[in-house]
Order: C-alpha cells, then sequence, then structure tokens
C-alpha cells in the first residue's frame, strides 16, 4: 500500500516536500512505516526515536497497523505555545 | 471556544469571550514571544500546525478541562504564522465560579497544549540563523 506521509517542522525541512509517498507492506505497522523511511531517506536517522507518527489525527503506538486512505502524519517533538 | 488563526490575538476579546454572571473569577493566560532565550537574542518566530489535528487536541484538552474542574467558559487562542517579538502566541481563558478551578485549570491547559498539540516555533535568531524547536531533540 502507498502512505502519504505529512511532515512539519525540521521533519518537513530535512527534506523539503511536505508529503512523502512510502510503499508499505500490508500490515505494516509504524515501527515498520519508521524504518522504511530512514531507509529511503536517512537524514531522519538521529531523529527517529523522537519521532511520532499521528493517524487520523490521533497520536498512534508503534505497533498500530496501518491501512490504506488513512491520513498519517510525522510528528516531531511540539513547541507550540 | 477554540481558535487557531493567523491575525492578532485580541485579548480583550479572549476575556469578553469567557465571562458570565456564573463566573466569580476569570483567569487569562498570554504566551509572548521571548526576545532573550538563555543569552541568545530572537529576531522573530513563525509558527505551523498541523491544523486539523491541533484543533481536534484542543478540543479535548477543553473537555478535559471542563471534567475535572467546575468551569464556567473556557477560550484557547493560538496564533499561527510570522510573530514579531512581544506578540501573544496563544492566549487562554477561563471563567468558573471560583478562582482556584480558574488558576489551576489554565495552568493544566497551557502545561498539556505545550506537551501535547501538534504545532510548532521556529526561533529567527537575531544572527540570521533559524531552527525549528523540537523540545529534546538536538539535531
Amino acid at each position: 500500500m502507498i502512505i502519504n506521509l505529512k511532515l512539519f517542522a525540521a521533519a518537513r525541512q530535512a527534506v523539503d516536500q511536505e508529503l512523502l509517498e512510502l510503499e508499505l507492506a500490508d500490515g505494516a505497522t509504524i515501527t515498520d512505516l519508521k524504518n522504511e523511511l530512514v531507509k529511503q531517506f536517512p537524514q531522519f536517522e538521529s531523529m527517529r526515536e523522537h519521532l511520532l507518527v499521528a493517524v487520523d489525527a490521533e497520536y498512534a503506538k508503534e505497533d498500530q497497523v496501518l491501512m490504506p486512505d488513512q491520513e498519517v502524519a510525522l510528528i516531531p517533538p511540539v513547541s507550540g505555545g | 471556544m477554540i481558535q487557531l488563526n493567523h491575525e492578532p490575538i485580541d485579548s480583550n476579546q479572549a476575556l469578553a469571550s469567557v465571562q458570565s454572571p456564573h463566573a466569580g473569577a476569570v483567569v487569562l493566560f498570554l504566551g509572548t514571544t521571548r526576545e532573550f532565550t538563555a543569552g541568545r537574542q530572537t529576531e522573530s518566530l513563525d509558527y505551523e500546525s498541523y491544523g486539523e489535528m491541533a484543533a481536534s487536541k484542543l478540543q479535548e484538552l477543553e473537555e478535559q478541562a471542563r471534567q475535572q474542574w467546575a468551569l464556567t467558559e473556557v477560550t484557547i487562542v493560538h496564533r499561527l504564522g510570522h510573530l514579531e517579538i512581544g506578540e501573544a502566541s496563544v492566549a487562554i481563558a477561563v471563567s468558573a465560579p471560583h478562582r482556584k478551578d480558574a488558576f489551576t485549570a489554565g495552568q493544566w491547559l497551557i502545561d498539556t497544549l505545550k506537551e501535547i498539540v501538534p504545532i510548532w516555533k521556529k526561533e529567527n535568531w537575531a544572527d540570521g540563523t533559524s531552527e525549528w524547536v523540537h523540545p529534546g531533540m538536538t539535531s
């Protein structure tokens, strides 16, 4: 399946793109998504442990299984306020 | 009431939005852009959000605060886009029958907002460099 990953702040800056298209196997989890991201874009390696992933605008756990057509976003540590 | 917008925050409007004959206390918190951070000078800041999720998380914060404390009204306004020094980036106004609930809920709202709501700021330093702020992340 294809996941269109939304990027923000330093994560967006790292690839100079707002959206990354990643191809993942069916049944892939958040951990698999991060593995694929770092494999294709090694610049995410150093920030990996700090990155959360949101699925349909909710924080997701590492073992959550992704489904096609979900909205998936990479959430680096937040700094609002 | 939840607002995410690019216009300057009107603190009087935020206050007015929570006033009520049922309230005996109104607390207003304003987060303002700081010029000096650990001795380093900031020229301006830029805020961005994951808009849809930020709005839903702010809504959840309001609901959770209302469950935990006896509140009359809650308003959270977060500014986005480019801000100059000294401007308000966030306003939290809380009214309650009694002051303790208003103070405690206001503090919890800003603390929790800073932990979980997907909004980010970029410091544009006076030396011409700029960087996204990601607490705990060094690169």
